[in-house]
């Protein structure tokens, strides 16, 4: 039963910061792209729009779960805690606030991560509505 | 199908570098100095460390059990105490919390610490008797036998550990007080047990008494235990035992 709290805990903390990485690469990816994008070299316009969204939809879906996720952990972390002093009867009130405590830090990483993302998330779609719309300027409106 | 440029993965050969390279080099340095500077922040001084409590029945003059034994028998719990210096790494442990059953030796030998062999030692003023076969018990340490004091009315007066002294058949561990534990607090309490013949326990005196609960928590042990009647000569006889229990916090 150990184990289940260690799994629970760098499980989910694992998790959060895979997805961290993973949406800050994507964004900064991203930004480079936008940098360096040519809009002569689209004749469509909805091809355009394909290529800048590429991968605009992880960072929005890794900014908005990931708070989800380290609730989870909290909340499995807190379950947890409440078991064990529940079996042990054990009704000292210090340590279960310090379980809760580091329980709770779970959804502060899910936070962090969720934070970040969302920005990025914005700017990122702010650049591609200008493009687009430098795109629509240079050719016409189609 | 038009093929302007499409791309898949990778861009279009007026990069200089591939983007997406770019991107996990770029995110992979900025998290690896995030956690950097978390693991090395000194802020996590406010986390506290949790420590283990041990609750110790060892007597001062002898000791039931040798040392590896004793820290088999004890009850450990877990408790806050004055944070010292931690880094964050303790931060991103998980919350362990081992708390023992009373008599439940197997599983923790590994985790508990033996009680430290010169704080028996240097608390051994008398000379002790030699060891005792209980049941479940381990072999105590052996010493020169003493003769049991001459009879004050007709009872005999030893220790728990003397040869020819009464031994627990099931020895009940004392909880270690609430309000003690919070304020840290250890005691000592001695105890005189009136065992008659047939091994019950038919009185309690206080020799020692202590405060925050600790006599009371012995008492109720002691009288939760059960107990072999003394023999002397091969015979059952009433005997009034001393025996002191140790509160102690590690």
């Amino acid at each position: 039963m150990e184990q289940l709290d260690s799994i629970i805990n760098y499980g989910v903390l694992g998790l959060l910061l895979f997805m961290s990485l993973m949406a800050v690469a994507i964004a900064v990816e991203r930004y480079l792209t936008y940098r360096q994008i040519r809009i002569e070299d689209f004749t469509d316009k909805k091809e355009l729009e394909l290529e800048l969204t590429k991968k605009l939809h992880l960072i929005a879906t890794i900014g908005s779960n990931a708070p989800y996720i380290g609730l989870l952990g909290t909340v499995l972390g807190i379950m947890f805690t409440f078991y064990t002093m529940g079996r042990e009867g054990l009704m000292d009130t210090g340590r279960i606030m310090i379980g809760l405590a580091l329980a709770l830090k779970a959804t502060a990483a899910g936070l962090i991560v969720a934070i970040p993302s969302i920005i990025f998330y914005n700017l990122l779609l702010r650049k591609v509505k200008v493009i687009m719309m430098r795109w629509e300027i240079a050719n016409g409106r189609k | 199908m038009t093929s302007t440029n499409h791309v898949s993965i990778t861009p279009p050969s007026q990069f200089f570098f591939n983007a997406q390279g770019m991107g996990i080099i770029t995110s992979a340095i900025i998290h690896a100095a995030g956690i950097l500077l978390l693991l090395l922040l000194p802020a996590a001084h406010m986390i506290p460390h949790l420590q283990t409590i041990q609750i110790s029945l060892e007597s001062r003059e002898t000791s039931l059990f040798d040392n590896s034994r004793v820290a088999g028998q004890e009850a450990v719990s877990k408790v806050d105490q004055v944070p010292d210096k931690v880094s964050l790494k303790n931060f991103f442990k998980p919350v362990r919390e081992k708390v023992f059953r009373e008599n439940a030796v197997s599983e923790q030998l590994n985790t508990t610490k033996p009680l430290p062999g010169p704080v028996i030692a240097e608390n051994r003023s008398l000379e002790v008797a030699g060891s005792i076969n209980a049941e479940n018990q381990g072999v105590g340490k052996a010493k020169a036998p003493i003769a049991s004091n001459t009879e004050s009315q007709g009872i005999a007066e030893t220790r728990f550990g003397e040869m020819g002294a009464p031994a627990f058949v099931h020895r009940e561990m004392p909880v270690y007080p609430i309000m003690a534990r919070r304020l840290g607090k250890e005691g000592r309490v001695i105890l005189r047990l009136l065992i008659d013949r047939s091994g019950k326990l038919q009185k309690v005196e206080v020799v020692e008494f202590a405060g925050f609960g600790f006599t009371e928590a012995a008492i109720e042990a002691v009288k939760n235990s059960t107990y072999l009647p003394a023999r002397r000569n091969g015979e059952k006889i009433t005997t009034k035992a001393l025996i002191p229990i140790r509160f102690h916090l590690q």
